[in-house]
């Protein structure tokens, strides 16, 4: 995965979920020694297409927009 | 604005949160910790200058003790300071753990829960019959939390209140409080240097072993970071940074989780058995330890052997050479392991067009609560100024510092007993054999390397530190 230099990017994409309670989900042992709502992990999560963790600012040719303005 | 309470909305689907940038200031635990910590410090310096304490509130239960009557007697006459103290923490933790998108209604019930349990860990782990056992209290509420969660069982709702790096964190700028900032001057460079050393060559180790294995090199590169920089954050942060597969994040947590726990047993034992002095097993502790939780209950149980006979050093060394080996030495470099790592990744292991990573990330991805840490120990220092050493040991330690230590004692053990309570063995997932062991031989080189610069290149640094 490239890193977006444009607005087409993970963090908009219907595939990618990254809400900390959704990765404290997966990631049960998240929790133990750290935290979905931990600085460090900015603001990464998962492609639910490629089975990726990865970071939000990332993209591929399978981009497809989830309709909801960033911000 | 996609931010949720919930994991999956009403469709079933999961969430996502949007781009934070400042926001964070008020969606992040590091942030959280910073307003909390400050918040307190502040709150004890004004109560200070106008010829009052906040020790009426940052009570903790009575030290070494045989009577138990002595106990009894004292939760008698000081009932009314535990419940506003209860009430106290409750509320500053509410507002931000709403604020994070918890709900009160699972928060308040489970902290209650960990309030109480903590004065029973404090009480129990403080009897001399226990204390003779070396169970000092964070290896109290680590085994207590352990039993609880691994072979009786909490309702999921409740791990609302156990949040191990919120508790943490705030404690850690709750230290930044009680250690002079002149000393992280000082000894900050060798820190560093000492970390860096041991980092380096523990991250190179799991990563070349990974790959000679045939490990994929993202997960390589994720057990090096959770093995070598700091623990499960640095393995999810790198992990994120690399575009690893989505599996590999659970296996570096596993292996994280299983040897930070073994090494709150064995590295304040093993120093113990050594007779290691306090400053220089907190150093071998901060390097060679995974996690900051863990590694403060590692230090945290060496510091209760302060005293004891061959042990040379004050209580409090420990925690403060662990503070400075992991914190400055190791944590505030994730963001740019991150970046390099990003970089690496991109342009070398993808081989896919594309802009390079952005070095903001370098910021993004810093551990914000240690700018808590720094400013609380700033802000002190300069209080100290005013005060001559004996002036500030007789007024300023007893009236403003201590309590607030006090306070950052009760962090801890929240912490230490949600360690416990949020590791379930059986919810881990299976790390295989192979990274097993290219973890494993990162650790034995990380605990060795760690031990020799503690305890003979650096260890006039470490045995030195309160003078």
């Amino acid at each position: 995965m490239a890193q977006s230099s444009g607005a087409e990017c993970c963090f908009g994409c219907i595939h990618f979920h990254n809400s900390p309670e959704y990765l404290e989900r997966i990631y049960p042992g998240i929790k133990s020694m750290s935290s979905g709502h931990a600085s460090v992990r900015k603001d990464d999560g998962i492609c639910s297409l490629h089975d990726l963790y990865l970071s939000a600012a990332a993209h591929c040719d399978q981009y497809s927009s989830d309709g909801v303005e960033n911000g | 604005m996609g931010k949720t309470q919930d994991a999956w909305n009403e469709s079933g689907e999961p969430q996502k949160v949007r781009s934070m940038g400042w926001k964070e200031l008020y969606l992040k635990e590091d942030w959280w910790a910073i307003w909390l910590g400050l918040g307190i410090v502040a709150v004890a310096y004004l109560f200070f200058v106008n010829g009052s304490s906040i020790k009426w509130i940052a009570i903790l239960p009575p030290g070494k003790w045989t009577d138990f009557s002595v106990v009894t007697q004292h939760f008698a006459d000081h009932i009314t300071q535990y419940i506003a103290q209860f009430v106290m923490w409750s509320v500053i933790f509410g507002v931000s753990i709403k604020a994070l998108g918890f709900k009160l209604a699972q928060f308040y019930p489970s902290f209650l829960f960990i309030y109480i349990f903590s004065i029973i860990i404090f009480v129990v782990g403080q009897n001399k019959t226990v204390v003779n056992l070396n169970l000092e209290p964070p290896l109290l509420a680590l085994l207590l939390g352990l039993i609880i969660s691994n072979f009786i069982g909490l309702p999921k709702w409740m791990d609302t209140g156990f949040r191990v790096e919120y508790y943490i964190k705030t404690g850690i700028v709750l230290l930044g409080a009680t250690l002079p900032f002149t000393l992280i001057v000082w000894a900050g460079p060798t820190a560093i240097l000492q970390a860096s050393i041991v980092s380096i060559t523990t991250f190179s180790v799991i990563y070349f072993t990974a790959t000679k294995m045939g490990i994929d090199r993202r997960l390589a590169a994720t057990l090096g970071a959770g093995g070598a920089v700091c623990g499960v954050s640095g393995a999810i942060a790198i992990a994120g940074a690399v575009g690893a597969k989505k599996e590999h994040a659970p296996i570096a947590i596993t292996l994280v989780i299983v040897w930070a726990i073994v090494m709150i047993f064995v590295l304040p034992l093993a120093s113990k058995a050594m007779q290691l002095p306090v400053g220089v097993a907190g150093a071998w502790i901060g390097t060679s330890e995974f996690a900051d939780a863990a590694g403060f209950a590692a230090a945290n149980t060496y510091d209760g052997y302060a005293g004891q006979p061959g042990i040379a050093g004050n209580a409090g060394d420990a925690v403060q050479a662990f503070t400075l080996m992991k914190v400055v030495g190791r944590d505030v470099w994730i963001g740019i392991w991150a970046f390099v790592l990003a970089l690496i990744a991109t342009t070398r292991w993808e081989r896919t067009p594309g802009s390079k990573p952005n070095p903001a990330e370098i910021w993004w991805r810093f551990p914000k609560f240690v700018i808590g840490f720094l400013l609380a120990s700033i802000i002190v220092t300069l209080i100290a100024t005013h005060y001559g050493q004996a002036d500030f040991k007789k007024v300023v330690v007893p009236e403003m510092v201590g309590p607030i230590k006090d306070l950052r004692t009760w962090a801890f053990i929240f912490c230490f007993f949600s360690i416990g309570l949020t590791t379930r063995f059986k919810e881990l997932a299976n790390a295989g054999m192979k990274p097993f062991i290219a973890f494993t031989s990162g650790v034995v080189v990380n605990v060795i390397l760690g031990f020799v610069l503690s305890t003979i290149v650096f260890a006039s640094y470490w045995s030195n530190m309160s003078h």
